[in-house]
């Protein structure tokens, strides 16, 4: 077993003890972060549930009707097949005036290019302004739209007379639907630049501020720590998890994806490694604690139906491709780079196999890596991410690489869930689709992978050689909290299944989810990786540059997941199943 | 109590610095220059390199979120695999499958 003596003394990311009682199901900080974590999904589910979108059922059944009725009609998607699906989408619980006033309350600050109080304050004068800027353009794109979807209607009636049996007529329909599909897009997007409204983000960031204070608070009170102590110091970590998320939105660094996370690392550090971290803050740094409650609110986001969404060949590629990858890169770290530490092998090679950041919290939580090896792994997946992000769509349009084998390549290899929607948008609106949604097969392997890292490490590599390892030792061992988060993806995964498609997308997906449960999972994350920046030294970086160990085993597991995927994409859905690449 | 007494202790060995006089705020001021420096000098600056700037006009003109760490962090995965749901479900030229 690891060495305890060792453990009193280095920045873990999450302890366990040897003992076990009734009594940790409320003083111990991974049961505690499973109820805090269900409450708020509970809460969750009361605010959504009742309210769903007025005519919901009576409007999906209106819509899947024209898209069966068009799609057996013509032999390409029609306007109105388009114009159904487009009105499907719109029906969510996140667009209801509940869902909007509470993320309003939960939202991060503001994108800003050069002055950093426009990601807090923006006046009526200045809304007004960016407005009439992208009055043009939005007016050009709308024009632009009309005159794409009058040529599309023409088309379209031109291979409807013809009963869609001309070939030429029906592709010349189909090219330009496609258009103005695209220009549609535009336009919407042009829109929303051009209605810009005032806001000021201070009362809500105070509210919000005093209401985690009083949430962390009082799960601390209940597990014998004083309530008192807390408070204070947590507002200074809130303050700079505010600035993280400010730099993250600043214009130049959304362009290459540096995020709140590395950006509350450094924040962090930059207080700790010079005047240090003040003693009335340290009650409240609290990296694990806010990590753990993280998770288990991240566990109801990881939703198995999701598995299916693009058919077998994303199932092959995401759930083929990424493991070989991450258990070789693993070997490859143990056996021919012989890193010293396993926890940091393990936490680069799900951050680099898996999806990021959220695979290296989770890989990292599981299998109780340092601190400093987390910031590692995350620092090298956002230098890495930036490079893939720009050069491969720009590789893949070098060698003319089809639309859809592009996306599916892009969205499983490129490390970072949005840079992948970037680099797809990149390349056009089918590899957009198509990598994002690889992406979230991808996302829902993190669940399997930090179960499988805690029961591995807890049976194999945290064990005396030779030794057998008893049920209750496994248990003992055990971070509690990952049984949290597997427990609120299978309740969620199984809600989902129960309700229906149309219900649980509308409601679970976009109200709980997307509109409240995944907000308070950011700010948890953002207040984790400011404790952890508060809490490292940057000596203890030293050993692990040593011989560039980790920099080597990114570099050879990325190769290798690049070349893969490549390869099994093109063998998925172009020889195995091209009739599902025919119909996206 | 001095508002700035830091922590010592061994399990936050960030905080084992010396913190005494001024040379602790000017590493400080310093690191804040470095972080702003990085954010409008090299920012600007690696928005020149081959590529960049169309990304950046990708990311903006979408309004993509590049730095989401999960799907449901931005909309593009839902419209993307509610646009796919819909080519899989009702695919043109066929039958309308029954769910």
């Amino acid at each position: 077993m690891a060495d305890d003596s060792a453990r009193g003394e280095t920045s873990y990311v999450v302890i366990e003890s040897g003992k076990t009682s009734l009594r940790d199901l409320y003083t111990k900080e991974d049961w505690m972060a499973i109820w805090m974590g269900f409450l708020i999904l509970i809460v969750g589910l009361f605010i959504f549930v009742p309210r769903p979108p007025a005519n919901m059922d009576a409007d999906f059944t209106k819509y899947k009707g024209v898209m069966s009725e068009e799609a057996a009609k013509a032999p390409f998607k029609t306007i109105a097949w388009h114009k159904a699906s487009a009105a499907r989408k719109k029906i969510s619980a996140g667009n209801e005036d509940y869902a909007k006033s509470l993320k309003s309350f939960l939202a991060a600050p503001s994108d800003w290019s050069s002055n950093p109080l426009d990601a807090l304050y923006f006046s009526q004068e200045a809304a007004d302004a960016k407005n009439a800027a992208a009055k043009e353009a939005f007016d050009k794109a709308k024009a632009a739209e009309e005159a794409a979807l009058a040529k599309a209607e023409a088309s379209e009636a031109a291979a409807a007379a013809a009963a869609f049996k001309d070939e030429a007529l029906n592709k010349a329909a189909e090219d330009d639907i496609k258009a103005w599909t695209a220009a549609t897009d535009k336009a919407s997007k042009a829109k929303s630049k051009a209605g810009a409204k005032p806001f000021n983000r201070f009362p809500f960031l105070i509210g919000l501020a005093v209401a985690l204070a009083l949430f962390f608070g009082a799960g601390k009170a209940i597990m014998g720590e004083s309530f008192g102590a807390f408070l204070p110091g947590f507002f200074f970590v809130f303050v700079l998890a505010v600035l993280a998320y400010m730099a993250e939105t600043q214009a130049l660094m959304k362009h290459w994806g540096f995020g709140f996370p590395l950006w509350a690392i450094v924040f962090g550090m930059l207080i700790s490694n010079t005047i240090g971290t003040p003693k009335w803050v340290v009650p409240a740094v609290q990296t694990e604690y806010y990590i753990k409650t993280g998770l288990v609110l991240l566990g109801a986001e990881i939703l198995f139906s999701k598995m299916l969404a693009i058919g077998k060949p994303g199932i092959f590629v995401a759930w083929i491709c990424t493991p070989i990858t991450l258990i070789l890169t693993y070997w490859f770290g143990q056996r021919i780079l012989k890193m010293p530490s396993k926890t940091l092998n393990i936490t680069i090679s799900a951050d680099m196999s898996v999806c990021g950041v959220s695979a290296a919290i989770a890989t990292a939580a599981a299998c109780r890596a340092k601190k400093e090896e987390l910031t590692l792994a995350i620092g090298l997946s956002m230098i890495f991410t930036a490079v893939c992000m720009v050069g491969q769509p720009a590789f893949a349009k070098l060698v003319g690489m089809p639309e859809i084998l592009a996306g599916a390549w892009m969205g499983s290899t490129i490390d970072s869930t949005g840079a992948v929607a970037a680099a797809g948008a990149f390349y056009g609106q089918k590899a957009l689709y198509v990598a994002a949604t690889i992406k979230m097969i991808q996302n829902v392997l993190i669940g399997v992978t930090a179960f499988c890292v805690a029961i591995y490490w807890c049976t194999k590599v945290d064990c005396v050689p030779g030794k057998k390892v008893s049920g209750w030792e496994i248990w003992y061992r055990f971070p509690k909290f990952v049984l949290g988060f597997i427990a609120a993806s299978i309740v969620f995964s199984l809600m989902f299944n129960t309700l229906g498609d149309d219900y649980s997308t509308a409601v679970l997906d976009q109200g709980v989810i997307r509109s409240f449960s995944r907000l308070l999972r950011e700010w948890f994350f953002a207040l984790a990786f400011t404790s952890i920046g508060l809490e490292t030294n940057f000596q203890e970086f030293k050993p692990h540059f040593k011989g560039g160990k980790p920099a080597t085993l990114y570099i050879f597991g990325q190769t290798f997941q690049l070349s893969l995927t490549l390869l099994v994409g093109y063998i998925m859905f172009y020889i195995v199943f091209p009739e599902i690449t025919a119909s996206l | 109590m001095d508002p700035w007494q830091t922590h010592t202790s061994n399990t936050s060995r960030g905080a084992q610095a010396p913190r005494e006089g001024l040379r602790p705020w000017l590493k400080l001021a310093a690191g804040v220059a470095a972080v702003l420096l990085f954010i409008f000098g090299i920012g600007t600056l690696a928005s020149h390199l081959p590529g960049a700037k169309h990304m950046a006009e990708v990311i903006e003109e979408r309004d993509l979120r590049a730095t989401a760490i999960f799907y449901t962090d931005f909309k593009e995965s839902s419209e993307g695999s509610e646009y796919i749901r819909d080519c899989l479900q009702y695919p043109p030229g066929r039958m309308p499958r029954t769910e």
